[in-house]
């Protein structure tokens, strides 16, 4: 009996610490989840409901080469100046990012395959703003860090402690798998508590990525903001390679995009590059970074750096000759992201990213119940009395 | 007889909330965008430069000290001409130095600096601009506090000019 009572003890503690890993912040998490369940799809609604973003390509052409889309919008729009272009998906338009005298920054979506300027977007687009607020909540970014990214990456502990302690007072919970019980005919109570054991049990493989992922992003944030390296720095060129010229001798000529880009893919062969950046300033290099098809890395995991003045290529990195931190940098991405396979794995982490919001309504809605069902005076169901610990006699033992 | 559930009992958990109220607040602002007025406009050898803080905010701690950032627009066409430029607050013009700290990166129509600024900030201090010329010459420009200019750029580049470096 000793031992049961203990049993049944430990249980009530779980089930306290369960309540106090989620409770308190339920709002917060579930809003975050929310957003980055819609963030999944941000591309796709995107593509929806913007025919200007769509890289329709009906006499299926091959893509152009980046540095040919940043010429289309040099060349195209009076002094632009190309910072950057990113490639996405198939389906969509390639953003090139430049600035021009009379506007500060804007993309230009040029179809890939067409090389057509479809539309120029000088405001927030609704895939960074869903990032943004996601992620960092929209709190500023000073350099480094911002307290809104600590706060939504804290949240992994959220998730991590909530999974562990939910496992432990759910007693035998694997039946769940491929016994799923729903009662529909208990009352509102046993249909929570059913609901969210259940879905708790479904969506556990993406608890697991969402908070280990969310604990890598958090020790992230704390290394970009105390400058600890997590790849290997690229040092800025040395001022003194940056040339100087004699008196009347004009401006230096930099290498073009279309050469660095040469480069970039003899160095990256079978690579589709993603991502192609100008220098930012005269010590710094171009950049190129694409994707071999590695399954479970980024689209930047291969990337090479070139020397604006002479060519030469000055750093080459592949997954293979990453450093372990460098390496889980770019992978933790795609695993958070659900890219890893396409739309289907997008389908799921949607999926799962409803679940997961869920369970954190869910989850206050049953404490709700059960702490005010007294005064309210309604009587407990049976079952739900059964299947969890009476949280008001732990409160009244003052572990609250 | 339970009693009736205090109101701190009855939304505690409610309190999170609060913490995107500042995501409301910056949501507007990221559709809003504003910034500070730009502060005042001045030579620095051959060419003209505007500085704009990004925000009316002090400096913010960063490392062993504080930075600030700024939008920065030269003349039209000048940035090309410059070889590099640097921007950080302090008794005295920094170098060019090896870091990157305060080296002014961006397009050729704007450029963006995060600006250093000393942990211990001294009653003569100012925010210097020293500008590098392809020919390796050095301009310095010199703002207080406010973004009033502390002294015309020809004085202080007569003050601290040096030979080119090459």
């Amino acid at each position: 009996m000793e031992s049961r009572d203990n049993l049944m003890k430990n249980r009530r503690l779980w089930f306290l610490v369960h309540g106090w890993f989620s409770l308190p912040v339920w709002l917060l998490f579930c809003f975050i989840c929310l957003t980055g369940t819609i963030a999944v799809f941000s591309h796709e609604l995107t593509w929806l409901t913007n025919p200007a973003a769509r890289a329709v390509n009906p006499h299926n052409l091959p893509a152009r080469p980046l540095h040919e889309l940043i010429g289309v919008v040099e060349q195209t729009v009076e002094g632009a100046d190309v910072s950057f272009a990113l490639q996405f998906e198939p389906y969509m338009v390639t953003a090139v990012y430049f600035s021009s005298p009379s506007i500060p920054q804007a993309i230009a979506y040029v179809n890939p395959y067409t090389a057509e300027i479809q539309m120029v977007n000088q405001g927030l687009t609704f895939i960074d703003f869903m990032r943004s607020l996601h992620s960092w909540l929209l709190f500023p970014w000073q350099h480094s860090y911002s307290w809104g990214y600590y706060l939504v990456s804290a949240m992994s502990v959220v998730v991590l402690g909530g999974a562990i302690t939910g496992l432990v007072i759910y007693k035998r919970f694997w039946r769940a798998l491929w016994r799923p019980t729903i009662r529909f005919n208990r009352g509102a109570r046993t249909l929570l508590g059913d609901l969210h054991r259940t879905t708790g049990v479904w969506s556990l493989w993406f608890l697991l990525i969402m908070g280990l992922t969310g604990l890598w992003y958090l020790a992230q944030a704390l290394m970009w903001h105390h400058e600890i390296e997590i790849a290997p720095e690229i040092t800025p060129l040395a001022a003194e390679r940056v040339p100087l010229l004699p008196e009347g001798a004009g401006l230096p000529t930099p290498i073009t995009f279309s050469s660095a880009q040469a480069t970039a893919e003899g160095m990256l062969p079978g690579v589709r590059l993603h991502w192609a950046q100008a220098p930012e300033h005269n010590r710094d290099y171009y950049t190129f970074a694409g994707s071999g098809g590695e399954v479970f890395f980024d689209n930047y995991a291969h990337r090479v750096k070139v020397d604006p003045w002479t060519g030469a290529v000055a750093s080459v990195v592949t997954p293979a000759s990453m450093a372990p931190l460098q390496a889980v940098s770019h992978i933790a991405d795609p695993l958070h992201y659900g890219t890893l396979a396409g739309l289907w794995t997008k389908v799921l982490w949607f999926l799962s990213g409803v679940m997961l919001s869920g369970m954190s309504i869910t989850g206050f809605l049953i404490w709700s119940k059960r702490t005010f069902r007294e005064v309210r005076g309604v009587a407990a169901a049976p079952s739900a009395a059964a299947a969890v610990p009476n949280w008001k006699s732990a409160q009244e033992r003052g572990a609250t | 007889m339970t009693p009736i559930p205090s109101l701190w009992q009855r939304y505690k958990y409610w309190l999170s909330a609060l913490l995107l109220l500042p995501t409301v607040w910056f949501t507007w602002q990221a559709f809003n965008p504003s910034f500070p007025p730009s502060w005042e406009q001045q030579a620095v050898g051959p060419f003209t430069v505007t500085l704009t803080p990004l925000s009316n905010a002090r400096p913010y701690p960063y490392g062993d000290g504080y930075m600030k950032d700024f939008a920065v627009t030269f003349c039209d066409g000048c940035w090309s001409r410059i070889r590099s430029a640097h921007l950080a607050a302090g008794r005295a013009p920094a170098e060019l130095s090896a870091e990157l700290d305060g080296l002014l990166h961006g397009g050729r129509h704007i450029q963006h600096v995060h600006a250093p600024f000393p942990r211990q900030p001294a009653a003569g201090d100012r925010l210097w601009l020293t500008v590098e010329d392809w020919q390796g010459r050095r301009y310095y420009a010199a703002w207080l506090p406010d973004g009033r200019v502390a002294l015309p750029g020809e004085a202080l580049t007569a003050a601290f000019s040096q030979e080119p470096a090459h």
